[in-house]
């Protein structure tokens, strides 16, 4: 097709798989790689390049909402950044060891867990624990903004959150994602903290995360500007618009559709993989 | 702290917008010149020199070349998450909070080599 026509649907597709994102809570990468790869017979090594830019664009993006509320645990993020930072360097250089095929089938089982995950999430009373003594040490404890004024939470499983955060790091880089599905899962339910704090703070550390690999991404040739541009605008878009839109949209249907979709493709994505075929 | 999240917002706000400027007349006037070419991202061949070095990135920008704009677009969005740890080592530096600094200092030095890879 023409670069036209592909940069028109590129970008309509980018800018769905935005909105997706961000009303569903599971972010664009994982919606966009599988469906530039499937049906678009873009190469995944260029869809990589593509989320990964996409992915720092977002997350600045909602981060400076996220700086105004004062949600964010900016020594949390830090600390934990260390661990995704390092995994990143080790997915980078993972992308050479593992072929297309590798990273197509680990692409789609993450997205199954995913999936999984989105539903079955416990939900957990804010605990009157003292906290993980750790974090005491590291002055991690902090306070939200309520109505009440300033509530301050407890910190919990400081060293298998910095454990968790070292996966996505990895995941993050060798699947060009911003992982931030997992990490609101170790924050969430692992260091127990409040699920505003922990997704406010989740979007501040995607885009430094996704930023490591950028450089490395760009050396390698992964990031194909005439690819890269309809995409990055369309999912940029997207995530602004689906935020515009969450308090009038009934997510829980849309994220029933979604999922089932994204299941699907997920499944193919291990299919082609196991075949070969990416 | 209040002072520089409102900065801080500020700054990202101003990079994010001016990434997407860039991109977009990179891509727009990438279109003009070549939108009845077919395309296909099917086979991967790294992208040549000239897109993936730094330098010659600039160079391509600053010569209008719709490639390099888009390109140096996108960079900027790499170059924002540098400049904010940096900003974030530094206030903690500020504060005389040595671990953290430590910490953020670290994270900024990875980057700094994430960036450097591609020159």
């Amino acid at each position: 097709m023409t670069i036209l026509t592909s940069s028109e649907l590129l970008f309509f597709i980018a800018f769905f798989a935005g909105i997706l994102g961000s009303l569903t809570g599971l972010g664009g990468g994982v919606i966009l790689i599988p469906v530039l790869v499937l049906l678009m017979h873009v190469n995944i090594y260029y869809a990589m390049g593509a989320s990964l830019l996409s992915v720092i664009a977002t997350s600045t993006g909602t981060s400076i909402a996220s700086l105004k509320t004062g949600y964010m645990n900016l020594r949390i993020g830090i600390f934990l950044e260390v661990a995704a930072v390092i995994g990143a360097l080790l997915g980078a250089a993972l992308i050479l060891v593992f072929n297309s095929n590798k990273i197509a089938v680990v692409f789609g089982l993450i997205l199954l867990f995913s999936i999984y995950h989105s539903w079955v999430r416990k939900e957990h009373l804010e605990t009157k624990k003292p906290s993980d003594p750790i974090a005491i040490k590291l002055q991690l404890e902090g306070t939200y903004p309520s109505k009440t004024g300033p509530k301050s939470y407890s910190v919990h499983g400081v060293f298998l959150g910095w454990c968790i955060m070292f996966v996505a790091g990895v995941l993050s880089s060798l699947l060009g994602i911003g992982s931030g599905a997992l990490k609101v899962l170790a924050m969430d339910q692992v260091m127990k903290l409040p699920y505003k704090v922990s997704t406010a703070t989740s979007n501040f550390m995607i885009g430094i995360t996704a930023a490591v690999s950028a450089g490395i991404y760009f050396s390698r040739g992964y990031v194909d500007p005439v690819l890269t541009f309809p995409v990055v605008l369309g999912v940029l878009l997207g995530s602004i618009s689906g935020s515009k839109l969450l308090h009038k949209i009934n997510t829980k249907v849309l994220r029933m559709v979604f999922s089932i979709v994204v299941a699907f493709l997920a499944i193919q994505m291990i299919l082609k993989g196991f075949g070969g075929s990416i | 702290m209040k002072n520089i999240n409102f900065w801080m917002g500020k700054f990202l706000l101003v990079s994010v917008m001016l990434s997407s400027v860039l991109i977009a007349i990179g891509g727009f006037l990438y279109l003009f010149h070549h939108h009845p070419e077919i395309v296909s991202f099917r086979t991967f061949h790294s992208e040549p020199k000239n897109l993936t070095v730094l330098p010659a990135m600039f160079r391509n920008a600053f010569l209008l070349d719709s490639r390099g704009l888009i390109q140096v677009g996108l960079l900027l969005l790499f170059i924002t998450q540098i400049l904010r740890v940096g900003a974030t080592a530094w206030s903690f530096l500020a504060q005389k909070n040595k671990l953290f600094f430590g910490l953020s200092l670290f994270i900024f030095l990875v980057l700094m080599m994430s960036f450097f890879w591609s020159f």
